[in-house]
């Protein structure tokens, strides 16, 4: 009797190292399709410390599926931890066999930090959604494609984060933040003009931000101001009305058929009471009225 | 083991271009206009017969300068004097006040408002080329935003005296 409970003790431990090593991939590959992924963790995570099979680079596959999966619950971490398992999966895939696979999983995983931006960027974290959109070039460019031209997506990035401040900004009750989100909202279209210096929509939403600033400060003039205050604002508003010019000039160059533009340099010269040239854009405007 | 098929599926940026139509292009220096025509009823110095009753400042040929006016500087005073606006529709309605604003669309009739006004050390103000040259006191004039000239004769010839520092802050004084 002592003995054969001996003997099962014996096998019942020997089934369980065989079994172990194989079963933690199995439950982990379970636990994964049933989406149950910090249990599929767990097991995977035992798996990478066994030899041999460790070697196995569908291991360390789907150790990428898994982390990519749990983002939500631990954070970019796992999101680092699945780029890193495909490296690693990469590395043991000296055949090439999956080659393909991991690299379609890998460039699922990179964008998901220009999703992650997109997000960021509705919901008004303009400043995590920059990061997380830098993070994902920084990736795809190291890790998907080192040649990829990122100039249309950068334009389209930056006038999109520049709308966003700007929205924030106006709907902002507090001066300093209304401010603060204007001046990263220029920050934003810069990038897009240092890219594509005619850029017709950077152009005109930097002159409508400098245009719009001459005259809120010229609307701010109270009844009290004294003649040098009249002078001085006078002085600012023109300075910037000044600065809006060039941006609508280029804007008008790349479109000078807009109404939009026209307007805006009706605007912009009739602020400037430069009658001239305001009469000029009048005159251009009245053809849309035609 | 089968692993999942991969879907790349980019999110959309579309959706925010509203904040590129948000200007609205008019002439905002009617507000500076009005702040610069009380200040010049505060700097200039009219004859002691001018001191009493209330200080008016009419407005033809500029609806916006008067609404501004009209609303924000109504409740002021120049002195002791109560500050009253009042418009002009047309240059025969022109009577006594302290100050006329000669608006740019009415520039064609200064000479006939100078010539209605001289008997009462009124401030003419206008805002037409060569509007000193035409009677004015004061002429707004560009380029360059609000600026004013000042003659400092036709202001002698209604007896009125200009301070020093409004005549420091003119572009021009003649």
């Amino acid at each position: 009797m002592i003995r054969f409970r001996h003997i099962s003790t014996l096998f019942a431990l020997f089934f369980t190292v065989v079994f172990y090593g194989q079963s933690n991939v199995d439950l982990a590959y379970k636990n994964f399709k049933e989406k149950n992924y910090s249990a599929a963790r767990d097991y995977i995570d035992k798996v990478i410390h066994e030899e041999g099979i460790n070697q196995d680079p569908q291991v360390w596959q789907l150790r990428a599926l898994i982390y990519k999966r749990l983002t939500d619950d631990l954070g970019l971490v796992a999101r680092d931890t699945a780029l890193s398992s495909l490296d690693q999966a990469d590395q043991l895939d000296a055949k090439g066999e999956f080659k393909e696979k991991i690299q379609g999983y890998r460039k699922n995983i990179v964008i998901e930090y220009y999703n992650d931006a997109v997000v960021e960027l509705k919901a008004g974290r303009c400043e995590q959604s920059e990061k997380s959109y830098l993070k994902y070039k920084e990736l795809y460019l190291s890790r998907i494609e080192p040649n990829n031209d990122f100039k249309t997506q950068d334009i389209e990035y930056y006038l999109a984060l520049s709308s966003k401040y700007e929205t924030i900004s106006k709907e902002s009750s507090e001066e300093s933040k209304a401010k603060k989100n204007m001046e990263q909202a220029m920050v934003a279209l810069e990038e897009v003009l240092k890219l594509d210096e005619k850029n017709y929509e950077a152009n005109l939403r930097m002159g409508i931000i400098y245009y719009n600033s001459g005259v809120k400060l010229i609307l701010g003039l109270t009844p009290d101001v004294s003649i040098e205050e009249c002078i001085e604002t006078n002085k600012q508003s023109v300075s910037i009305f000044n600065k809006a010019l060039p941006y609508f000039l280029k804007a008008y160059e790349t479109n000078p058929n807009k109404k939009e533009i026209i307007e805006g340099l009706a605007g912009i010269y009739t602020n400037l009471n430069n009658k001239e040239k305001a009469q000029e854009f009048v005159e251009k405007l009245k053809q849309f009225e035609k | 083991m089968r692993l999942l098929v991969v879907i790349f599926i980019l999110f959309s940026l579309s959706g925010f271009e509203g904040a590129k139509k948000n200007m609205d292009v008019k002439d905002y220096s009617y507000r500076l206009k009005a702040a610069f025509i009380y200040n010049f009823a505060t700097l200039v110095d009219w004859p002691s017969s001018r001191k009493t009753g209330d200080f008016v400042i009419a407005i033809y040929g500029d609806d916006e300068v008067y609404q501004e006016l009209k609303s924000r500087y109504s409740v002021k005073s120049v002195g002791s004097q109560k500050v009253k606006v009042v418009k002009y529709s047309d240059v025969a309605e022109i009577s006594k006040s302290h100050i006329l604003f000669v608006g740019e669309q009415k520039g064609r009739d200064l000479s006939t408002a100078k010539s209605k006004t001289s008997s009462y050390n009124t401030l003419l103000v206008s805002e037409a080329k060569g509007g000193l040259q035409k009677g004015a006191i004061i002429n707004f004039i560009g380029p360059g935003g609000v600026n004013y000239e000042i003659s400092k004769s036709n202001a002698k010839k209604h007896d009125l005296v200009v301070a020093s520092r409004l005549l420091n802050l003119a572009k021009k004084v003649e």
